[in-house]
């Protein structure tokens, strides 16, 4: 075909015109798309705002080695090497995890879930779960982790290693995911969740054995009133399927985590593996991509769309447009003693067979206490 | 197995010949059979027959499309590649608008995607000779951008704008 002047084209009608701007590959064509003309920049901004590149997060960590008490007092490096200190007024307890632009606290003094946006300074108080006050959060994500609250906004947590639990805003206790009617035999052995996240307003839940589960409400009701006095009813819980890959990258590696991550709009697998030899560690990364269709994982090689994917364990996994595209940033601890480690963020590129990882980022000496360190979205995605 | 014919009847008069599986694709023309019945063709007075012609034959090749077949499914994608790879802009673009009054999903998305294909690795003064579209940004617009685009990587947390942005 000609790439000439084009004598006639009609005017696209605007449903059209979303169709195409759905199937542009990259973030380049995007910004291509919205120079051509005022008409088209202004629907970019209508229509495409959620296709704008997300930024990659900052990662964060505690300044002090002591757990108590809390520094207040924040490291957090921009992926243009920049590094910022920030003091936070944080709530008065320790965080434990991060979900977008929000900080997740435990306050042990009024018994409640604190989330908490550094930026805007709201914070929102959530209930307690589980009933022995010893339990174990292992994981918290929000549904929308943009600076504003919306009305839609939802919770996830898995707590206890194996429960799993969402709440609205606006209810008065957490929705308790029962999984007793299905797979008995497989939760009960081993119920084990390694990682949630909000796929399409859904929540789905990584099991490890590798099924993923999507938790789909029964009684939800559309639009904004989430005032409800009484708990949902148990879930029906869809088994999507249980596909896992028998092959390992090398016969020895062991799997490291399983994180799921969106990525451009598609869910993802990252499979991280360690390979231990000579005393040295080593990573391996796969990616797969669910084909809802099938219901199975395709590995992905190479191609992640342009998007570094970053790994995250009690903070939210995420993909985003950075200098260098395609590679995949993770995080691995290393025990110096009983109660210090250093913590260290690694980059490796995505699809290579040998991956040559290397350290991006170390933080020494941090308090075994601490959380790993985070990432934190510095503005909206 | 008795198929019967429907007549489909172009701007310009030309009639043209398929079966019914094969035209129910098309919504807008499923539609007009259960609705009118009409005796002598089915009008289509938006349509071309230039356009027409390639309309049918995507809708004949597509009328049977295979479920399970691994095989047949690979030859149809081929058969869709090579379908739009002699088509000129201007055909193409007619196509997608035959596409979107007619109601035929597949082909709709089939001509959007060669569009975007074709947009993608374009600059930006190609596309505008894509679409013929004339570059209206004032040179002010295009001061606001740049300073916008050079603010964007100095500032820390959400700049106003965006806040604004992801309040609607």
């Amino acid at each position: 075909m000609d790439r000439e002047h084009n004598e006639y084209a009609p005017e696209l009608p605007d449903e059209i015109l979303n169709l195409i701007v759905r199937k542009l590959m990259s973030w380049v064509c995007h910004a291509a798309f919205r120079s051509v003309c005022r008409s088209w920049r202004s629907f970019s901004r209508q229509h495409c705002s959620h296709r704008l590149p997300p930024r990659p997060p900052w990662i964060m960590f505690p300044c002090s080695r002591y757990p108590t008490p809390p520094s207040r007092r924040y490291a957090l490096y921009s992926f243009d090497g920049k590094r910022n200190f920030f003091q936070f007024k944080t709530p008065n307890c320790m965080y434990f995890g991060s979900s977008g632009t929000w900080l997740i606290f435990i306050d042990s003094n009024v018994r409640m879930i604190r989330v908490w946006n550094p930026l805007s300074l709201i914070d929102i108080l959530l209930p307690y779960i589980g009933a022995t006050g010893k339990d174990v959060y292992n994981k918290m994500i929000l549904s929308c982790p943009g600076p504003l609250i919306k009305n839609a906004m939802m919770f996830g947590i898995i707590y206890n290693d194996n429960k799993l639990a969402f709440m609205r805003l606006g209810d008065n206790d957490w929705t308790k995911v029962n999984f007793s009617f299905i797979d008995n035999m497989l939760l009960l052995s081993s119920g084990y969740f390694t990682d949630i996240i909000f796929h399409g307003g859904k929540l789905h839940a990584l099991h490890k054995y590798g099924i993923l589960y999507v938790c789909e409400e029964d009684i939800l009701v559309p639009g904004g009133c989430f005032t409800r006095p009484h708990r949902y009813a148990c879930l029906p819980v869809k088994l999507i399927n249980n596909y896992w890959p028998a092959r390992k990258p090398h016969p020895n590696a062991l799997m490291y985590k399983s994180y799921l991550v969106e990525v451009d709009g598609d869910l993802m697998i990252a499979l991280l593996f360690e390979l231990c030899e000579n005393e040295v560690r080593k990573f391996f990364c796969w990616v797969f991509k669910l084909d809802w269709v099938e219901g199975k994982w395709h590995l992905v090689k190479l191609n992640l769309k342009g998007r570094s994917l970053f790994l995250g364990r009690t903070d939210c996994s995420m993909s985003a447009l950075t200098s260098r595209p395609n590679e995949i940033y993770y995080k691995i601890e290393d025990r110096v003693d009983r109660f210090h480690l250093h913590w260290y963020l690694m980059r490796m590129r995505s699809g290579d067979e040998l991956p040559s990882s290397a350290v991006y980022f170390k933080a020494n000496n941090c308090h075994s206490d601490y959380p790993n360190p985070l990432w934190l979205i510095p503005g909206h995605t | 197995m008795s198929t019967k014919k429907i007549t489909l009847l172009s701007s310009d008069n030309e009639l043209f010949t398929v079966d019914e599986e094969a035209a129910n694709q098309s919504l807008t023309i499923k539609h007009l059979i259960e609705d009118t019945e009409p005796e002598n063709g089915v009008p289509l007075p938006q349509v071309h027959s230039k356009i027409l012609a390639k309309v049918t034959e995507y809708l004949i090749k597509h009328a049977n499309e295979p479920d399970n077949d691994a095989a047949a499914k690979e030859e149809l994608k081929n058969w869709d590649d090579k379908f739009l790879e002699k088509v000129n802009h201007e055909t193409l673009f007619d196509l997608i608008l035959a596409a979107n009054y007619l109601d035929i999903k597949g082909l709709l998305d089939l001509t959007c995607q060669t569009v975007a294909d074709l947009m993608n690795g374009m600059s930006v003064v190609e596309v505008r000779k894509l679409f013929n579209i004339v570059n209206d940004f004032t040179p002010e617009d295009e001061a606001e951008v740049r300073k916008r685009r050079k603010r964007g990587t100095k500032t820390i947390g959400p700049s106003n704008d965006q806040a604004n942005q992801s309040n609607h």
